[in-house]
């Protein structure tokens, strides 16, 4: 149907992902009841005035485990093709696969005991 | 493989033991490992030796004798490294041995990479740890700056690598670096020629070549004085070795690569040399100083590349000299020193003045000290190559002219250590007695003569040492 044939599902799921959110935003936009006034556009705060800061202090260990979290993310994204075929490659390649779990679990247990896990 | 192998659980195993053991344990195994890794790759170098060239893993790694040979240089220099961060007796955790072993890893497997994968996961296991390195200093802002700096800069060179990759994959058949033949000879389209130069363009910044040359000496400034000595002695003598067999092994270079690479040796010429006119720190002096003196060696390396020992000739000797000037800076602290304030140095420290004097003299390559033969050799490479006179000889004649300029801010360190007077009434203090630095002084020191004298028979004494590493030619 497009120009290359092969890469036709590509171009229809890609039309239809890239159309429902922009039909999202489009029917909120039409069908939502719109009323503008001062005290819509001051800041929430469980209503009642807002006191303090609006600045706060960047906690480290959120920035910790979402660092450690997509290295071992991105290691399991490696292990996923190995489990597929794993039944039809050998034992080297289970013990090549071993050595890189391995290598990962001395990284885990380095940031385990130097406190990157921490959440107090 | 032994070697990387032993390398990377050495690396993992005093990770772990760090945790457990004292920090000066900690660097004096990992010293020991470089050490250890060094006889594992001259004995595989030795048992393994082959008649031509081998590719390991489907082409990830090239085994032939000029990456065996580079392999050893590289642990030679990371040993060097090792030694030196060791005897300064710094205070600081243990992890940055670790580090410097993950990134001497990633030097050595880059140095004998055959395809651009193995290229460039090297380059960012190297890349990476040395931007932990620079950055070790955590109560320091500069150090910061400088990491940041490092990192942003090296990761756009990265992607910029890449694309080039991706461009030279979509024009031509495979991934391997034998495909950068056809286009380094000119047969290729613009596209492919196009991937190639950006290709060139990520290795050339990681030797801070003159137009990606603006990381080069913020990172160094801000970094610790053992990082400095690491991306002095270990990844530019990588980076040298590997561009010489990727450019040069492939015969015949396309003009405009060639023109390309003359002119951005003669920039990195002017800039480096005029830039480190004005310096007082010193860290940033030798950081534009090394970048002037990639002016020497591109030529050679686009030209000659692996045929000729003149590339070894000048890593080797630019190892010895730079150990030497990292055997006097390590003694100082993480800031370096501005040049004014060593005024009336030799009386307190009288063979620390000495080495600088001299390893400063050395870089500037003034005869009769140590650094002039590599750059003879160097120029005199260039003239004798086939590229047309009108091109080599205005080169030479240029190099010639702005080689005179480093003599001028050495002879200035000259000067100011022996014969200023110290200001505001204040001696020069004494420097902390480390007799490990001293020894690696005395140690250069006495190489240095002896490279006086041998200097001249350096290709029969390159063949026997590759003989020794490599086992027969």
């Amino acid at each position: 149907m497009f120009l290359i044939y092969e890469y036709d599902i590509f171009w229809a799921f890609l039309i239809i992902s890239s159309v429902i959110p922009i039909l999202a935003f489009l029917i909120s936009g039409v069908l939502s009841p719109i009323s503008k006034g001062p005290e819509k556009l001051s800041s929430y705060e469980s209503g009642i005035e807002p006191m303090g800061d609006a600045w706060l202090q960047f906690r480290i260990r959120y920035y910790m485990f979402a660092l450690v979290f997509v290295v071992f993310d991105v290691e399991t994204v490696f292990l996923y093709p190995w489990a597929m075929s794993f039944d039809i490659l050998g034992l080297s390649v289970f013990i090549e696969a071993f050595i890189f779990v391995l290598i990962l679990i001395v990284g885990s247990v380095y940031a385990w005991r130097k406190g990157a896990l921490e959440w107090s | 493989m032994l070697p990387e192998l032993y390398l990377l659980g050495s690396a993992m195993v005093v990770l772990l033991l760090g945790m457990v053991v004292d920090a000066r344990w900690i660097h004096r195994l990992s010293a020991i490992s470089m050490g250890v890794v060094v006889v594992l790759s001259w004995w595989s170098g030795v048992a393994h030796h082959v008649a031509e060239d081998v590719h390991l893993f489907s082409g990830l790694v090239l085994h032939t004798q000029y990456t065996c040979v580079s392999r050893i240089f590289v642990g030679i220099a990371g040993f060097v490294v090792s030694l030196l961060f060791l005897c300064a007796k710094r205070e600081v955790r243990y992890e940055f041995s670790v580090v410097m072993l993950f990134a001497a890893l990633g030097a050595m497997t880059l140095v004998q990479a055959g395809h651009f994968l193995s290229l460039y996961i090297s380059l960012e296991l190297n890349s990476l740890s040395s931007c932990v390195l620079v950055c070790f200093n955590r109560g320091s802002e500069r150090a910061s700056e400088s990491a940041l700096k490092f990192f942003i800069l090296s990761a756009l060179s990265s992607c910029i690598m890449l694309y080039g990759i991706s461009l030279v994959y979509g024009y031509s058949t495979g991934l391997e670096c034998g495909v950068m033949r056809e286009i380094l000879e000119g047969r290729a389209s613009l596209g492919a020629t196009l991937g190639c130069a950006f290709i060139l363009v990520g290795v050339l910044f990681k030797l801070a070549v003159a137009p990606f040359h603006m990381w080069a000496v913020d990172t160094y400034h801000g970094s610790p004085m053992a990082a400095m000595a690491f991306f002095f002695i270990v990844t530019k003598s990588t980076a040298i070795l590997l561009l010489a067999r990727i450019i040069g092994e492939n015969g015949i270079l396309q003009q405009s690569i060639l023109f390309g690479i003359i002119f951005v040796s003669g920039l990195s010429a002017i800039i480096g040399e005029l830039g480190a006119l004005r310096q007082s720190n010193i860290k940033r002096l030798l950081a534009y100083s090394n970048i002037g003196q990639l002016g020497y060696v591109l030529p050679v390396v686009a030209l000659h590349g692996t045929s000729s020992c003149v590339i070894s000739h000048y890593v080797l000797t630019s190892l010895v000299i730079n150990a030497w000037i990292f055997s006097v800076l390590l003694r100082y602290d993480d800031e370096g020193f501005e040049l004014a304030d060593l005024a009336g140095m030799y009386r307190n420290n009288p063979f620390v003045a000495f080495s600088l004097v001299t390893s400063m003299i050395s870089t500037a390559g003034f005869p009769p000290f140590v650094g002039c033969w590599p750059k003879y050799f160097l120029l005199k490479s260039i003239v004798m190559s086939d590229i047309p006179a009108v091109v080599a000889f205005p080169y030479v004649l240029f190099a010639c002219a702005v080689g005179a300029v480093p003599c001028f801010y050495c002879f200035r360190i000259a000067r100011v250590v022996y014969f200023d007077q110290p200001a505001r009434g204040a001696e020069h203090p004494a420097l902390p007695r480390r007799l490990g630095l001293t020894a690696v002084a005395v140690v250069c020191t006495l190489l240095s003569v002896a490279a006086l004298f041998l200097a001249q028979y350096f290709d029969i004494l390159f063949q026997g040492l590759v003989w020794v590493l490599v086992g027969h030619t």
